[in-house]
Parts: structure tokens; sequence; C-alpha cells
């Protein structure tokens, strides 16, 4: 099998209400995904949570390089999660972990 | 750097509400419908606020006495894809800088509309809320509306601005967001970007000059009254 690259991307969950868990958060961008570019591209993306701070509401999430467009659009189109307002901030992304701390 | 020219917030205490989320998302200043007097005004430190006006008149007369009325004190004047008759009226008028597509109503922007507009210098507005609130057939549907109307303006070198249309903070977007958000409605990146940065600018920039005093219209200006010395 071809090895696809990855790439993590740095973001920022702005909410305006209770925690968000990263299960929630994961579960909303999967559902956008799937909504907006159709089960395939979906699976394609390899769509992963590496690491959330349920208070400050940062993180890092990993996708493929082909879905990362549409993984940022899945993500910044969510209005809200289980009632709570949100605004999906990406800010920077990057080939490794170690790139988005530079 | 990004300028969003479409926050419709309904109330004078939500304006700190949204220049706190502004000011987080980078961006450097925000258009409000009717909380505010002066067409621009610096709010914080980076952060401006300019007044904006949504004419919703139904006929031309309508709106023509509503521009006539408000032009001089906003900064933005926007008109809503309601009737035909008034999008093509308001796609040549020089006053109205802005025509925000509707996608609840069945009004497409026609392919004459938008040539219309860009030899008016007046900008499609795509506000992203609607997207934001909804969800399978009803988003698709919106999102249909969106590429239909940025791909025809497009075609007629029609420029196109992305607005958040929120009302609430957490409708507001971070410039690359809004971005992404652009290509998603069929614009490349480099379009996307300037639909919500250099795009929005340039309409202030243009206006600023617009107001100030001496303007008669562009390239002639008052320097100097007949008894001043």
């Amino acid at each position: 099998m071809k090895k696809v690259r990855r790439r993590y991307l740095l973001f920022k969950l702005h909410r305006d209400g209770p925690v968000i868990e990263d299960k929630q958060l994961s579960l909303t961008i999967w559902k956008s995904l799937l909504s907006l570019f159709g089960e395939i591209q979906a699976a394609d993306s390899k769509l992963y949570i590496i690491d959330y701070n349920e208070s400050t509401g940062e993180g890092i999430l990993q996708c493929t390089l082909p879905s990362l467009q549409q993984v940022i659009a899945a993500a910044v189109v969510i209005g809200e999660i289980n009632g709570t307002a949100v605004s999906f901030e990406p800010k920077k992304t990057s080939g490794t972990i170690k790139g988005l701390h530079r | 750097m990004s300028f969003d020219l479409g926050v419709l917030a309904t109330d004078v205490t939500e304006i700190d509400a949204f220049s706190d989320m502004a000011s987080k998302l980078g961006l450097i200043g925000f258009a409000i419908v009717g909380l505010q007097s002066e067409p621009l005004n610096t709010v914080r430190e980076n952060l401006q606020l300019c007044n904006r006006v949504i004419l919703r008149g139904k006929s031309i007369n309508s709106v023509r006495t509503q521009i006539e009325k408000t032009r001089r004190k906003a900064m933005i004047v926007s008109v809503p894809f309601r009737s035909i008759d008034v999008v093509n009226w308001a796609a040549e008028d020089k006053r109205v800088d802005l025509l925000t597509v509707d996608p609840t109503q069945d009004i497409r922007l026609r392919d004459t509309t938008a040539r219309l507009a860009s030899a008016g210098n007046t900008y499609l507005e795509i506000q992203i809320a609607p997207l934001l609130k909804s969800s399978g057939l009803t988003r698709s549907k919106i999102l249909k509306s969106y590429r239909e109307s940025v791909s025809t303006a497009m075609d007629a070198e029609m420029d196109v601005v992305l607005t958040s249309g929120a009302i609430h903070p957490m409708g507001l977007r971070s410039s690359v967001a809004m971005a992404h958000i652009g290509i998603l409605l069929g614009m490349d990146r480099a379009y996307a970007d300037s639909a919500i940065g250099s795009l929005p600018l340039s309409i202030i920039e243009r206006n600023m000059k617009k107001l100030q005093p001496g303007f008669v219209s562009n390239g002639v200006e008052v320097l100097q009254k007949g008894d001043e010395k």
C-alpha cells in the first residue's frame, strides 16, 4: 500500500458555553466532512485528533495531505456542537508535530 | 489581515463582545449595521468599526430615497437580492457598495446584472452565516446558490467579498477560516484571500475619499472655496 503523506493542523476552538470534549469535536468534524464531501473522502481523510486541551480549546489534528483543505473547510463551517456556539480557528499546518511548535 | 464587512449585531452592548472576538481572530475591523453614528471609528488598537446600512426597500423609488438619506452617514451601503429591478438599479449605482446574496430567495445573480455591477464597481457579498446554521440538504442548497453566484460574478469580472453575516460573536471566523470557505465556494486561494482582505479594504478606502467634505466626484475635489484665501 502506498504511503500517504500526513499533515498536522494546529487549531483553536473558540466556544461560548460549556467545555467540549475531544470525542464530540471529532465526531462533529467527521459528520461535517461526510456531509460536505461524502463517505469516500471522509474515509480517505484519516482524520484523527491527536491532542486537545478542553479548557483552552487548542489542539492538533492529523489528516492526509490531499484531504487537508477539505478537513479545514468541514471544520470551519461548524456553527455549534451540542448546542454550544463555536468558532473553529485553523492556526498552522505542518508535516510534523514538531513543526507546529516552531 | 481581514476586514469583515457584514456583522449583523442587534444591540450596542454586543459591540464589545464582537470586538473581543474579532481581536482574538486577528481581524483589523468590522462593519456593523446601524449601531454607531460615525462612518469609521477606531474602537481599540488595531481594530476599526465602520457603519453599514442595508437598503431593504421593495421598489427602486424607496431604495433611492433611502440611499439619499443614508449615503453620507454610512461607510458601507448594501442592497439584498430581493427584486430584479432593484438589484439591477443598485448594480449600476455607484453609491451602492454591495449586492448581498440571499439564499432564501429564488432570485439568482444574472450574468447581465453581474456585468452591470462590474462596470459600476459594485461588489457581490456572500455571507457565511447561513452555512454555519444549516446542515445536510439545506446547506447543500445554500452552497448551490452561493457557488452559482460566485461563478457568475467571477465570469463577469464582478468582485466578490466574503463576510460573516454574524449575529453572535461566535459567528465570526478568522481570515484563514474564511479563505477556506471561499475555496469551498469555488474561488482559488489567492482570490479567497483578497475577498476577505484587500477587496473589503479597497471599498473602505474608496468610501473614505468619498466621505471627505471636499469630494465632488471621482477626480473632482473642492480644494479652496471662493471666499477663502
